[in-house]
Formats: C-alpha cells, structure tokens, sequence
C-alpha cells in the first residue's frame, strides 16, 4: 500500500549547515541566518527521519522504541513545527486534518511528564558578529549608537562623556 | 587611502601578533612610544613592509593660532576610527579596534570573549558581555589565589587548551569611566604562563542580592553559551566549533546570576575543590 504524501516525514534541510552530533543532542550551525540550534533527543531524532520516505506514524514508532517511552504523532508533529519555524527544513511538513488540530505543547507535557518522555525542544541563538562582541567603545571612538560606547553616549559620531546637548527638550534629541 | 598618505607620516612600523601583521604610522616621532604601550600581549617587531591592516595617527594639539587644538585623528586602512582632542582617546580607540581586529583574524587561535583563572593547572573560563562583571570576578579569583590569564579574551587552540592573553585587568570603576590598568600581581596574584587544559566554564552575570546557585547546562547548551561569546563565530564557524566541542568536551558548564564577586569566587573554587575535584586536579 502506498503512503500518502501528507504523511510522509518533510526533507531536512543540510544547505548552508554545519551540524555537530553531540552526546544526546545535535547541533547546527546555520550559516546563512547567522544562527546556532541545539536539538534535544527527541527533536535530533525527529529531524534526522526528515527524509521524505517515513511517514510520521513510522517516527512516532521509532521514537517510543529508541526514547524508550510511548510517543504519539502529536510529539513528531510539534517537533516538525520546531524545526519548520527554525528553517531547519526544505518546506513545511504537510499537515494532514488530524495534524492540524492544535494540540498545546501543555496538553502534551500533561500527557507525557509520567512517562518521563523529554518533549521536542530547539534551543537557538543568534551567532554574534565580531563587532557586537567587542569590548564597548572609549570616549572619542567613532560610534553610531550610544550603545556602542562604554560611556553609553554617542554624540556626532564620536563616543563622549555626556549626552549631546539637546537644543529642542520637546524633541529629546541630541544635536552636534 | 591617497588622501590619508598625504597627510604626512613622519614615522611607523609593523609588527605581528597571534600570525597576523600590523603597521602603524604616526604623524609625530615621538607619539610611536605611547602606541607601541597599547599593543596586544605577545606582539613581535616585523620587517614586513605589506601589512593586513594598517593604523594611522594624527597627532593634534596646539593649532597656529592661539586657542585653537586640532584634533587626534585615527584610521584603520581608510576607515576614520576616532577623531578627538584628547589625544588618550584616541588611543584608547585605537587599542580597542587592534584587539578586535587581531581577536578576530588570529591564526591556529579562536578568540572567546571571556575572563580566564587558573587553577590547579586548570583553566576556568568565564564568558560573558561587555559589563557582565568578568573583570571583577576575575580580579576575585586572583585574590583567592587563581593565576591570572585574562579579563577579556580566553585565548583557545585546535586542541582546547586555553592560552595566556596577559594584559593587565582593565578595571572600571563605573560604566561612564574611563579603563583603568592594574596588574594581576598588585591583587596578589601571578599571571599563569603555560597553556591549561579547561577546568570549569562559569556563564555569570551580576545581579545585585543574587544567590549563586548554578546549574550544570548540557554539553549543547554549553557549547551555544560559548558561541554566543566567540569572536570568530561567524568567520570561520568551523575551527570555532573544534575548539569549543575540545571544551566542553572536557570542562563541565554551569550558569547562574551571581552576587557579589568574591562569595562568587569562592563558590567557584569550592566548586572546583568538591565536584570538581575529579577534574584531574
């Protein structure tokens, strides 16, 4: 018997990555938005079955079999939504009637605290430019924004010691 | 740049540091020894006449006319960096972009924005932001009896070894003031001068009548907590995470709001005293 397509597992995404197999976790680099995702258990397993041939049922299976503990398609749903929002797939999964039925990541923590099963999670940050970590600019330092400025002021481009005087207190902005 | 070498250079010279080459011109003589006072730690003279990134500093001052100062002017290649009177903020701006400049193109070295002690031949490193309080408790930890490699950068290699990157602490009293330098040992310290293998990852920040109770990040979350903090993590995000994976690998993380510096310090070495005492110290 044929699989319906809305059932099959999406595609993961591997352009522009860098991926890092951690112990029980996965972390990808994603070159192209700048950022760093570290997949939990669950959501590391459900994203390495993205290859267009399982259908979610199969993964649901084989998250119960490798987790150790019972897992429905809800879980691989809401890990598939993760990794969707987190561009860590070719396109959207597609969603069948039954998929769509928003079940709260509450409802499902509710459902699976007693069988101690850790619910798919993504943690993500955003990997820094060398210029937001440098050390906050000295006085006379060409500047922008006063938060470029140790002292936290910028005034005609240039980090000062003191706001730019404001010549119009009604606008509140400062002026050369 | 034609513009810029019109404006007169009277002297210069260049110099490497962590695999990279660096000139400096000036427009007075006599302006090369208070620069040569703001290079990184370890830098080397160089004959190398073509350099990867060349300073120039226009030396104000007194005008032609009386009541008349001209300013401080420095660039970076074409790029004007800092234009002041106070010819020390010039060089405060011109010490901060070279350390950014070499922190980012180092060579066989990842450069992770983070205070560095060592303790019992291992090295405890603690990423954070700008004003997140590294300095102060790094100045604690000296005082505790920790040797001192770093208040800004810990300097790591393919292998995870955490090098010396010995500058004096910048201490600032307030977040208006100006840095001021002070020397590990006038807190009683040494600065360590061997490169350690990682002991403990401390991510804090202070929080005013905050209760350090850490808790212990898994080796992901450890290695996103060093990212965050990694100076060449978009450039070459490869050999940024070899380093950090040789980390975490070996030095357990753990995060937590700290209070006042020096019951963190001492929780910190308590820590290091008791669980991990297995670290091989």
């Amino acid at each position: 018997m044929g699989k319906k397509a809305e059932e099959l597992m999406p595609l993961a995404r591997t352009e522009r990555l860098i991926v890092e197999e951690l112990p029980g976790e996965v972390l990808v680099l994603d070159l192209e938005d700048n950022k760093a995702h570290c997949l939990n258990p669950t959501s590391a397993l459900v994203w390495q079955c993205c290859d267009g041939k399982m259908t979610v049922a199969e993964v649901a299976r084989r998250l119960s079999r490798e987790l150790n503990s019972p897992a429905d398609e809800e879980v691989v749903w809401l890990a598939l939504g993760q990794l969707d929002r987190h561009r860590l797939l070719e396109r959207p999964a597609a969603r069948t009637s039954r998929a769509r039925r928003s079940v709260s990541r509450r409802e499902l923590i509710l459902r699976y605290a007693p069988a101690a099963l850790a619910l798919p999670a993504v943690m993500s940050i955003a990997t820094p430019s060398a210029a937001q970590l440098g050390s906050l600019r000295p006085l006379g330092a060409a500047c922008s924004l006063g938060i470029q400025c140790a002292s936290g002021n910028c005034c005609c481009g240039a980090c000062t010691a003191n706001p730019c005087p404001i010549i119009d207190p009604g606008g509140g902005t400062g002026t050369c | 740049m034609r513009k810029i070498d019109r404006l007169g250079w009277a002297a210069g010279f260049s110099f490497t540091s962590y695999g990279l080459t660096v000139g400096v011109r000036v427009s007075d003589p006599a302006a090369l020894g208070l620069v040569a006072e703001r290079l990184p730690p370890g830098w080397k003279p160089s004959a190398a006449q073509v350099a990867g990134r060349l300073y120039s500093l226009k030396v104000g001052g007194a005008g032609v006319r009386p009541g008349l100062r001209q300013f401080s002017l420095l660039y970076g290649d074409i790029a004007l960096l800092a234009r002041s009177v106070d010819f020390e903020a010039v060089l405060d701006a011109f010490e901060s972009d070279l350390k950014m400049y070499v922190a980012e193109f180092a060579r066989r070295r990842v450069f992770v924005h983070a205070g560095v002690v060592g303790w019992r031949g291992r090295a405890v490193i603690i990423p954070g932001a700008s004003l997140s309080g590294k300095t102060t408790l790094v100045a604690e930890l000296v005082k505790a009896g920790a040797d001192y490699y770093s208040d800004e950068y810990a300097v790591l290699d393919a292998r995870g070894r955490v090098h010396p990157y010995p500058q004096p602490l910048q201490v600032r009293e307030s977040r208006e003031a100006r840095q001021t330098k002070v020397p590990p040992e006038s807190f009683g310290g040494r600065p360590g001068r061997r490169p350690l293998a990682p002991g403990l990852v401390v991510s804090t920040s202070y929080k005013a009548g905050a209760r350090w109770r850490p808790r212990h990040l898994s080796v992901g979350h450890g290695l996103l907590e060093l990212l965050s903090n990694t100076v060449p993590a978009r450039r070459c995000p490869r050999e940024a995470l070899t380093a950090l994976k040789a980390i975490v690998g070996e030095a357990p993380v753990i995060k937590g709001a700290r209070g006042e510096a020096a019951r963190a310090a001492d929780e910190i070495l308590n820590y290091l005293e008791t669980e991990g005492r297995e670290l091989g110290g």
